[in-house]
């Protein structure tokens, strides 16, 4: 009997072994901010003097250089994927490969891509490696969870009550799993709340700063974030 | 030298089978455009950190094949990919044909990689 195997997986946890901490940011329903959480929890995890990584999984809608404004950047070939440093991060993104055009793939095309970048992509030492998360509960999202169950959920959502609702029927699934998730992040806050992990108040000077790293630090959100990730940082729990 | 990266993911997956391999076929997707020379030199360092493991590897390759999904039809990479940045970036991702591409029947991009995408073992087991 022949047996065909797909080696890719097989080094994975070897190529994340240097890793400290992987932080998955998930949003249950597009448009919950979750690319402009994960970019500025990079960011301030790296102010904080952390060697950070930020990984962008969203292939449809990678947006994380156009936030972080490193469009020009391309990976480095040595054993491996070198990822390039876009301000002090060491990034990540399908759309190295793209030649910006969109990237319009099935599900099961994405979960092997990412596979693929998972297997070649050299992180070496990293404090915290940040997970772009595709929306939903999708075949990218398992495929995630399958190669890095020590990663650690952070489900984000808007004070909308339908993104409140699908997130409470797509963590279901993930609490069935074995991943950590400290609690709900509120994006696009409008009033103090109870309940949450943490709160990103609306910040209208955010989505004008986007592609301008010296600006997006300047904004109320980022110090949201930078809360959150001193709050990430400390939890014990995780 | 991302070829390195791949053939780590042949060692260790030959190693970690259940019964010891003593002899494995590796395929190499012709989509994925795999250098030869230094995905062996690479298989040859490996093995060389090994102390009594020494697989014998048959490296083959496979015609890349699609079918499209929108219209049926099938068909190969002989157009296409001429571009030497497009073949670069399929090199290291290959689903990345689907932005390059399009079916020569239909013009659609949903098609599907039915063979020789990348990377792929096999063994035969008693």
């Amino acid at each position: 009997m022949i047996k065909v195997i797909d080696p890719r997986p097989s080094v994975v946890s070897q190529r994340l072994s240097g890793v400290k901490k992987i932080i998955a940011v998930t949003g249950f329903k597009g448009g919950v901010g979750k690319s402009g959480l994960s970019c500025a929890l990079s960011l301030a995890f790296t102010e904080k003097g952390f060697k950070t990584g930020l990984f962008d999984l969203d292939f449809s809608g990678a947006s994380d250089h156009l936030i972080l404004g490193a469009g020009n950047l391309f990976p480095r070939e040595e054993k491996g994927l070198l990822p390039p440093y876009a301000h002090g991060i060491k990034f990540m993104t399908a759309s190295y490969f793209s030649s910006n055009k969109a990237i319009a793939l099935r599900g099961a095309s994405i979960a092997c891509a990412i596979k693929e970048l998972f297997t070649v992509t050299i992180w070496g030492e990293l404090d915290y490696l940040i997970l772009d998360m595709p929306p939903g509960v999708s075949d990218a999202a398992f495929e995630v969870m399958n190669l890095i169950p020590s990663a650690v959920l952070l489900p984000v959502q808007t004070p909308c009550g339908l993104s409140a609702e699908v997130l409470k029927r797509s963590l279901e699934v993930y609490e069935k799993g074995k991943f950590k998730i400290p609690g709900i992040v509120q994006n696009m806050a409008v009033s103090k709340e109870k309940g949450f992990y943490s709160q990103i108040f609306y910040d209208k000077k955010w989505p004008k700063a986007a592609g301008k790293a010296d600006k997006l630090i300047k904004t109320s959100f980022y110090a949201d974030a930078f809360r959150l990730a001193c709050k990430l940082d400390k939890d014990g729990s995780l | 030298m991302h070829e390195w990266a791949l053939a780590e993911s042949v060692i260790k997956t030959l190693k970690n089978q259940k019964k010891r391999v003593s002899k494995a076929e590796v395929i190499f997707g012709k989509l994925q455009d795999i250098d030869r020379e230094i995905f062996s030199f690479a298989i040859e360092e490996l093995l060389k950190q090994e102390k009594d493991f020494r697989p014998v590897i048959k490296i083959c390759e496979e015609e890349a094949v699609f079918e499209c999904i929108s219209c049926g039809m099938e068909f190969d990479l002989k157009k296409g990919l001429e571009d030497a940045g497009e073949k670069e970036n399929v090199h290291f991702l290959p689903e990345m044909v689907k932005v390059f591409i399009k079916c020569p029947g239909c013009g659609s991009r949903d098609f599907e990689i039915k063979k020789g995408r990348g990377l792929s073992i096999r063994i035969k087991e008693k």
